[in-house]
């Protein structure tokens, strides 16, 4: 890119053309996605600090009760330092726990012992941050829960989404490869809504799934409604949003590379973790957050997998500018989940990720 | 030449298998779907014998008929604009340097990654602020003439694909080399010219996939369209929605499996329009690598240009 442009640069007289004014091109299109997600965004960030009026909408008239309301009124009655002591031993048991893996999986992968400390480390702060949100109020909880799920229907994409792309880009023929891409595209194309509702037909009370349990002698399981039917649900939405970027990263490996480090000396786990993962973390990265911001603001799966009124964030503000008709709160916890969002992705997609993201 | 390790055949056993489950996993329950929108019996998961009357009790169904002309309106006016205003963006940010290039950018590829409910929402509040000022302004005589309804639905749609056209087209105009444009207006074309004549035929199979994911996108928009769609006017998603979220039928079923045959041929027709377009474009114009810029290419691109200026008609 760099070197294009300067070269552009360079030729002179045959760039005339592309320094013209790139106004008229721009605004009508700027001017449009800014009017639709610009504007309404600073206006939810307005509406955060005005007075609910009956029935929708808003008086204006300046307060800060719906700030006050998730920060600090909305707390459950038990929240105290009980619980910052609970959420604390949940965290150190939680790092306990997770060393025995984490510290295994590091030596397993010649990486240092330190390394797999940290990430029990890591899993372990989160434990407790999530313990505390979950105790603290129904907002931070609702929040907390979105993220927890989120962040295992992360999980279970990547250990599914890596094989598969391995698997596609080790076809030697391309029409094999490009018929199984083309059936991972099939889902991505499909709606949002039938696959939702396909897995709440397969899984409901009295759906084909139950009949087949029902069938072998065992008894009915209740699927639907459950925190285990929510997080199928993620993953069965947003796996093809993890596939596709992994496959594109993985097609562009070196396979002579990892040949070379297996002559080398290097058995299949280190090559696995110095060579592959680090030839396809831009995919990586850039399906991962795909994954995860599609699955924190899903409103569909909570929906119609999860049942209950506050599942998610999105069944939040939907009950917010819905039923309880209070667009200040609602406007406020919009404007906090934004935030979160826009902070997390600047925090962790750098630069370069984000040219490969866009 | 390489000695096969049995760790590696095990290895490569493990992830065949693995693939195939995921497959497994993605089809089974869209087939279970499909299969049942042909059961005869009216409840549950067992299977009553073979019927298609679900699917003729469909197209009986006013509000869903209604419902999916709307969709289908709406889909393709988003569409038209938005194909136009995304290849113009994405010419803009690629092809002219201007101050504020970054900023754009992060503007144009917004919508991509704000989560869809907070958008809805935000346009729940603006439409109803702005559209109440405008009645307002209307006088009293006309309370409420302007709602919420198709129009509000299509300003919505034609933002996202928007900036999704920009993203599919701006991938295509990476691959096509400026100096192609630079040779063109060398001759003497004017950059309308060169415009019609070499960048659009050349970046044609982006502007199509463009337009393919657009329409798909705007036909299958749930969030966005939930809040900017007034008690007028509802799409298919919509419609489908206020139906599976009270029952599970063998008519919702149905529904669900036309819209999942439509999406597939409209993914095929996508696959098989691309592949075409980029085909004819290959016979016309020998590619050109960006990477070497030196007189030879340069010479290169100015006779492909010429070639195909004078070859068209």
């Amino acid at each position: 890119m760099m070197a294009a442009r300067a070269a552009r640069a360079a030729s002179g007289g045959s760039g005339t053309a592309l320094r013209r004014s790139a106004a008229p091109l721009l605004a009508p299109g700027l001017l449009w996605i800014s009017v639709v997600y610009v504007i309404p965004g600073a206006l939810i960030l307005v509406y955060s600090f005005l007075t609910p009026k009956l029935g929708g909408g808003v008086v204006w008239q300046a307060t800060l009760d719906s700030w006050e309301e998730i920060v600090a009124r909305g707390r459950r009655s038990d929240a105290g330092w009980g619980t910052v002591g609970a959420a604390a031993l949940r965290g150190i048991a939680t790092a306990a726990v997770a060393a025995v893996p984490t510290v295994a999986a590091a030596r397993y992968l010649g990486r240092r012992i330190s390394r797999g400390l940290g990430f029990a480390a890591l899993l372990g702060a989160l434990a407790a941050v999530n313990h505390l949100a979950s105790a603290y109020n129904n907002y931070t909880a609702v929040f907390a829960r979105s993220v927890v799920w989120s962040l295992w229907a992360t999980v279970v994409c990547i250990c599914l989404a890596l094989p598969l792309a391995v698997f596609i880009s080790s076809r030697s023929s391309p029409v094999t490869k490009n018929a199984l891409l083309i059936a991972v595209m099939v889902s991505f194309w499909t709606s949002m809504l039938v696959r939702t509702y396909a897995i709440r037909f397969l899984l409901a009370n009295t759906g084909p799934l139950n009949n087949l349990i029902e069938a072998l002698g065992l008894d009915r399981v209740v699927f639907l409604n459950t925190r285990f039917a929510v997080i199928l649900g993620l993953v069965y939405t947003a796996l093809p949003f993890m596939i596709l970027p992994l496959y594109a990263a993985t097609e562009r490996v070196e396979r002579a590379q990892m040949e070379a480090a297996r002559d080398l000396g290097a058995r299949p786990p280190q090559v696995f973790a110095d060579v592959f993962v680090p030839m396809v973390r831009p995919g990586l990265t850039v399906g991962v957050v795909m994954v995860f911001v599609l699955s924190v603001s899903q409103y569909l799966v909570p929906t119609l997998l999860g049942g209950g009124k506050t599942n998610m964030i999105a069944n939040l503000l939907e009950l917010q500018f819905g039923e309880a008709f209070n667009w200040p709160l609602g406007a406020a916890v919009a404007a906090l989940f934004s935030v979160v969002t826009f902070a997390g992705l600047y925090l962790t997609v750098g630069r370069r990720d984000q040219e490969e993201l866009l | 030449m390489i000695r096969r390790r049995p760790s590696r055949r095990f290895a490569n056993l493990a992830i065949g298998s693995a693939s195939v489950l995921v497959y497994v996993f993605f089809y089974v329950p869209v087939a279970v779907l499909v299969l049942f929108s042909f059961n005869q019996a009216r409840t549950g998961g067992r299977w009553g014998g073979f019927t298609t009357e679900w699917y003729s009790a469909l197209f009986d169904n006013d509000r869903l008929i209604t419902a999916a002309q709307n969709s289908l309106l709406i889909a393709v006016v988003a569409t038209a604009v938005a194909v136009v205003l995304g290849t113009m963006l994405s010419l803009a940010i690629d092809r002219r340097t201007f101050r504020g290039r970054t900023a754009a950018q992060q503007v144009v590829y917004l919508p991509v990654i704000a989560p869809e409910i907070v958008t809805g929402v935000a346009l729940l509040a603006f439409f109803s602020l702005t559209l109440g000022r405008l009645n307002d302004l209307l006088g009293r005589g006309a309370q409420d003439a302007l709602r919420m309804g198709r129009p509000t639905i299509i300003i919505a749609h034609v933002a996202f694909c928007t900036a999704f056209v920009a993203l599919v087209v701006r991938s295509s105009l990476r691959t096509l080399d400026p100096s192609l444009e630079e040779a063109a207006q060398d001759l003497g074309a004017n950059a309308w010219t060169t415009f019609w004549r070499v960048t659009l035929p050349s970046i044609m199979p982006g502007v199509l996939g463009g337009a393919l994911l657009a329409f798909t996108l705007s036909l299958d928009n749930f969030v966005i369209t939930f809040f900017v769609s007034g008690p007028g006017a509802t799409t298919l998603p919509i419609e489908v929605f206020g139906q599976l979220r009270r029952t599970i039928s063998p008519e919702v079923n149905a529904i669900s499996t036309l819209i999942f045959g439509a999406s597939t041929l409209l993914l095929v027709g996508a696959l098989v329009v691309q592949s075409t377009v980029s085909r004819q474009r290959s016979q016309r114009i020998r590619p050109l690598s960006r990477q070497p810029r030196n007189r030879a290419a340069q010479a290169r691109a100015t006779q492909a240009t010429h070639t195909q200026l004078e070859g068209q008609p």
